[in-house]
């Protein structure tokens, strides 16, 4: 079995791990959504006075796209402009749901707005829920980035290190997809959202790795491992 | 003179009841001297030159509300509902573990994990906490997704459709009783006070029975008949939780007060306000008089 193979194994789905660092427990999941195991553990952890990283407040704020940018916008990190709707969008743009059963990892590029109608009537289930976009200028790129620890592996751009360690210091979510809008060579921030194990690099996980491979403890059903 | 945001929606405006409340509230407020304006989700980003938001649509972690929330607590803007709070009330697992970590009277309550869904399981919570047993999926409003397990098949079955929507489930020993006190609270001090009088053929304050959606009724009680263990239950919990605006479910027994649920956005306008007429003023005073004072969010 090869060092990869190993690793392989080691961040099976669904798998939490606690890592005890700067005074605090990390919870580093590939889940972290509202009412997941990984966001309750938080919760649990928080409630027993324990100091946990990330807390569930910063989940949730990473993880509603008009929260999330909000936030950054804030804290001085460059985003991506947001309306919030029913029923129309002005294309180009992103799309993401804004209810109870949306997620930020499912976004829909729409380049006209006929195209926009099907998006929207899918997110928005036919009207009942408001929806928030985010307007395309022409030419520009979406790029996705995944984070570990505030780092980035796959891109070398130094802004969009840069970015990234500042979302990491602002919501301080230990694994995270990041979704960039790119253009004329300047980024903004577009959205967060969750990454599964099973779509992180060899090398993401080899830096995950790292992380965990000091002090670490895989997550057994029903107990919080203190590590 | 402030100006005081009402963050609505299509939903709450489609109600009459709702909408005579929200006309109530805007009467008070221009009586106080202050100009109201009603906002909708597509103009969300008005509320930022408001001086007060007072939240009037279902609430949710994940939902638009949330987002007005989160966006005047984040320009300091005093804010009913307060994010914490919607965070906390939205989720019965949270909400409970802030009850228990403040040592308020709960039934026996336990939060279940996949692992925990088993018949062995149910059976050990029937003999300990009898028959029937109360399921719920932590996201649960207005009664939806709450319900009554009478037997293993029944447990296992709501169980595993409410593992569906989340991670973990909240299970209850059952209380009974024909009416449910609802304790109105604001910055940790009575607002109101009523019944909630169950509907017969069910055990919530709205059900759907033989396909019929039947409400509870509302019997307002001041404050001198309130039952002091009543009170103190309800004042007790609703500080578990913050300093802002909660409607308490309590049910009374005869070895004390329970507090069923604290809720945040309460309903107040089915007859709550009937011997409170100045709930709408407490509310606008709070919010733009006196800045909600205790209200922080602590995610900021």
């Amino acid at each position: 079995m090869t060092a990869h193979d190993r690793k392989d194994r080691f961040f099976k789905e669904d798998s939490i791990f606690t890592v005890s660092m700067d005074d605090s427990m990390h919870v580093v999941s590939e889940n972290h959504f509202y009412k997941s195991e990984a966001y309750y553990t938080v919760v649990r952890n928080e409630m027993s006075g324990i100091n946990t990283v990330p807390s569930s407040g910063q989940v949730i704020e990473a993880y509603v796209v008009p929260i999330c940018l909000e936030k950054a916008k804030l804290s001085g990190i460059n985003v991506s402009d947001w309306e919030i709707s029913y029923q129309y969008a002005s294309a180009p743009c992103v799309i993401y749901g804004l209810n109870y059963f949306s997620t930020p990892s499912e976004y829909f590029v729409v380049k006209d707005e006929e195209a926009a109608k099907d998006v929207i009537k899918h997110v928005t289930n036919k009207g009942k829920y408001p929806f928030c976009y985010q307007k395309l200028v022409e030419g520009a790129n979406i790029v996705a980035v995944t984070s570990v620890f505030g780092k980035v592996v796959e891109n070398d751009d130094h802004d969009v290190a840069e970015m990234i360690a500042n979302v990491y210091r602002l919501f301080k979510i230990p694994l995270f997809s990041a979704i960039l809008i790119e253009y004329d060579g300047k980024y903004s921030l577009s959205s967060l959202g969750p990454v599964r194990y099973s779509k992180l690099t060899r090398r993401e996980k080899h830096l995950l790795g790292e992380y965990l491979q000091s002090r670490w403890a895989p997550f057994t059903e029903g107990e919080t491992q203190n590590v | 003179m402030s100006n005081l945001g009402v963050f609505v929606n299509r939903q709450t405006l489609s109600n009459a009841e709702q909408l005579s409340a929200l006309l109530k509230c805007r009467d008070a407020a221009e009586d106080m001297g202050h100009t109201v304006d009603f906002i909708f989700p597509e103009e969300i980003k008005r509320l930022l030159k408001m001086d007060g938001l007072f939240i009037r649509t279902n609430t949710d972690p994940m939902n638009v509300a949330f987002v007005a929330s989160k966006m005047a607590s984040l320009h300091n803007i005093p804010v009913v509902d307060d994010p914490a709070s919607i965070q906390i009330c939205a989720d019965k697992v949270n909400m409970y573990y802030h009850l228990i970590k403040n040592n308020v009277k709960i039934p026996k309550t336990a939060f279940l994990k996949k692992k925990d869904i088993t018949i062995g399981h149910a059976k050990v919570m029937f003999d300990n906490w009898g028959t029937p047993l109360i399921l719920k999926e932590p996201s649960t409003c207005f009664s939806a997704r709450v319900e009554k397990a009478r037997d293993q098949a029944d447990f296992m079955k709501t169980a595993n459709r409410f593992m569906k929507l989340s991670d973990w489930i909240v299970v209850q020993q059952f209380i009974s009783s024909r009416y449910d006190w609802r304790i109105g609270v604001l910055g940790g001090e009575l607002l109101y006070a009523c019944k909630y009088m169950i509907p017969p053929d069910t055990f919530k304050i709205q059900a759907e029975v033989n396909g019929h959606l039947v409400y509870c009724t509302t019997e307002s009680v001041p404050m001198a008949k309130i039952p002091p263990p009543v009170l103190e239950a309800g004042l007790k919990a609703a500080r578990a939780i913050g300093n802002g605006l909660y409607g308490v479910d309590i049910k009374e027994c005869e070895d004390g007060a329970y507090v069923i649920e604290v809720n945040d956005n309460p309903s107040l306008e089915s007859g709550e306000d009937g011997c409170y007429p100045k709930i709408y003023n407490r509310i606008v005073e709070f919010l733009l008089e006196k800045g909600a004072p205790g209200i922080k969010d602590a995610n900021n």
